[in-house]
């Protein structure tokens, strides 16, 4: 295991970060951590990395323990949301700046500094930005800098915080992207933070969803996806329908509208289903309903259906263009509503 | 379309400003500027004039006028010097670090422009003359302070150092603490860090701190005389010299070593402000 988190524990005041975490980040792995902001997130990344102390708990990097060891001995790459890059230097001092700030005994020559800076701007296509400063550069330039310099003194592991939280969205889905081919290229372990799940999703091999300073699921993107393991993860993961239902004797009810078969204990719960698990029909059974609004989003398209006597907020239900056309519906049709695949969640565990 | 455009002469229009009032905020300047800096600067200058240009050079030229520049520039310098390091820790420890009596000691930091400086002077004296509660202790090492150069060090220190903490001090804060950790994150130890990300980006507001202190004590009048003892040739500062003169009715030889206390700060002050320039411009755009 690369990096391992036993049991950790952060306070500030009256206020619980993080409660008796553990995590294992396999050799190779690219893991995120996906939560809201608040979540502890963040804390955890900086203790892993030795910029925040716990309470409590263990740190694990590459099978050592590391939990007392200073920053500055850790061997992490640490990349910012901000960059936090030099800007006093050039963009080739900065990336050099690891190298540079070691003993004299353990300095590599001048020249093989160069030759390193130099290959590493190579690798992040910004070798004709050697001479120049930070400011000088664009936001994705300023953090493809930040990263050729957190990997000048070849880290065991790279520990990325919001890294593409500061960028806009075209640049944000190029750059982590790139970031999967070079972390594929260089086989280093990685753990980064987001509260993007689409981001989570598209880059990492494993996800771990955090909410109030504990783990509420681990798992590969699909199965965090496909299987949520809280009423949370469900509708944080992924776009989701929610409703409020009651269980009563074997029968989930939606307000007025017919109910569905469901097991479990009585009481009230939420419905939590994902607009493509929700399907529309002009007849039969199911929820009846009326399409108050259609969106077409780039390849899919969004029908809004108020469904009669159930909530202020209509439902949607998500196609491709394909089926779209071929079903065809119009603002003001009447339709029929049957959630395909749901979660039945006790409400508090969704807020 | 676009081939109507091109026919078309490019239009130019007058920028308007944005912020109105440039004319009526320069004028005021210049104004202001000459009436409280111009005016007095030229009095002093006609005055030198009475002099022909032989009996300037004999009043600037004497022994113990060059002696007293010489102390004021080299004894001013010397003390902005020594606040330029203080000042940096004093600095560093009111933003850096939370302790009990950090509002104290913040306050205390002011207490030098606060005080006459005449009262300042005769605190000094008290203590640093060979029975003071200072002076006592350092003469059994050899030491005196009052009423030698060292006392004029020893009082500009005294009043140069709030202009440093006080420049200094608000660049620490805005410093991006991030900034700090990835360098920590690197390898760099704690020292390093302080000389090689921190020392740069307060470099600017650092040369700021040390043109001030050492202006004010070029021109330091009040603290000094008392613990200076004003032994001509050898601890005689300039300001006293000046005064000496305009005691003894001799106005043009006052204004003349006047005028080349002012003509070296000027250069001096032009130096450092180029300087400062120069390292604002490396740190770029935003730059504090």
């Amino acid at each position: 295991m690369s990096i391992r988190v036993d049991a950790i524990r952060k306070r500030f005041g009256d206020f619980v970060a993080l409660d008796d975490i553990e995590i294992d980040v396999a050799t190779g792995q690219l893991a995120a951590i996906l939560g809201p902001s608040g979540c502890g997130k963040t804390t955890l990344l900086r203790i892993i990395a030795g910029l925040e102390t716990p309470d409590a708990g263990r740190v694990f990097l590459l099978g050592r323990e590391a939990t007392e060891l200073p920053v500055q001995k850790r061997r992490v790459g640490f990349v910012f949301q901000h960059y936090a890059l030099f800007r006093h230097m050039t963009v080739f001092d900065n990336v050099a700046f690891g190298l540079t700030v070691r003993p004299r005994r353990e300095r590599p020559a001048r020249a093989a500094i160069r030759a390193k800076v130099e290959e590493l701007l190579g690798l992040v296509q910004l070798d004709w930005a050697a001479a120049r400063r930070p400011a000088q550069l664009s936001g994705g330039q300023r953090q493809r800098i930040a990263l050729a310099r957190a990997l000048a003194v070849e880290p065991e592991v790279l520990l990325l915080d919001e890294p593409f939280g500061a960028l806009d969205t075209q640049v944000r889905q190029e750059l982590r992207r790139w970031l999967r081919r070079l972390h594929d290229a260089l086989h280093f372990t990685s753990l980064f933070v987001t509260h993007d799940q689409q981001e989570a999703l598209e880059v990492a091999d494993a996800v771990i969803v955090m909410r109030r300073g504990r783990i509420e699921q681990r798992g590969t993107p699909a199965e965090v996806y496909d299987r949520p393991a809280t009423g949370f993860v469900h509708r944080f993961v992924g776009s989701s329908n929610e409703l409020a239902a009651e269980r009563r004797g074997g029968a989930l009810l939606v307000g007025p509208l017919p109910p569905i078969a469901s097991s479990g204990p009585d009481g009230r719960f939420s419905i939590v289903v994902r607009p493509q698990d929700l399907g529309l029909s002009r007849g039969g059974g199911g929820w009846p309903g009326r399409v108050v609004a259609v969106r077409a989003i780039g390849a899919l398209v969004h029908v809004e259906v108020q469904l009669e006597g159930a909530g202020p907020d209509p439902v949607v239900a998500e196609f491709s263009r394909e089926r779209f056309r071929h079903e065809g519906y119009a603002v003001g049709d009447a339709v029929f509503v049957t959630p395909a695949r749901f979660g039945v969640y006790p409400p508090e565990e969704l807020s | 379309m676009s081939t109507t455009a091109r026919s078309l002469p490019f239009p130019t229009r007058r920028p308007r400003r944005v912020l109105p009032g440039f004319g009526l905020t320069l004028g005021y300047t210049l104004l202001y500027l000459s009436l409280v800096v111009l005016v007095p600067l030229t009095a002093t200058l006609v005055k030198t004039a009475e002099l022909g240009w032989g009996e300037f050079w004999t009043v600037v030229g004497a022994p113990r006028t060059r002696a007293a520049l010489a102390l004021s520039f080299s004894a001013a310098a010397l003390a902005a010097l020594i606040n330029g390091v203080a000042g940096f820790v004093v600095a560093w420890v009111l933003t850096r670090y939370e302790f009990p009596g950090r509002r104290l000691i913040d306050a205390l930091v002011d207490l030098p422009f606060a005080l006459p400086t005449a009262v300042a002077g005769i605190a000094l004296t008290a203590l640093y003359a060979p029975h003071g509660w200072l002076g006592r202790l350092l003469a059994p090492l050899g030491v005196t302070i009052a009423y030698t150069r060292a006392g004029v060090v020893v009082a500009l220190i005294f009043v140069g150092l709030p202009f440093v903490v006080r420049t200094v001090q608000p660049v620490l804060e805005e410093l991006d603490r991030e900034v700090e950790q990835a360098a920590a994150t690197l390898g760099a130890a704690r020292a390093r860090i302080v000389a090689r990300i921190v020392l740069p980006s307060v470099w600017p507001a650092l040369l700021t701190g040390f043109a001030l202190a050492f202006a004010r004590g070029i021109g330091e009048y009040g603290s000094v005389i008392f613990i200076a003892g004003n032994m001509p040739m050898v601890s005689e500062i300039a300001p006293l010299l000046i005064v000496t003169r305009l005691e003894q009715y001799e106005y043009p030889a006052a204004t003349a070593i006047a005028i080349v206390m002012l003509s070296i700060s000027f250069f001096v002050l032009l130096g450092i402000n180029a300087l400062q320039g120069w390292s604002q411009r490396r740190l770029g755009p935003g730059g504090a």
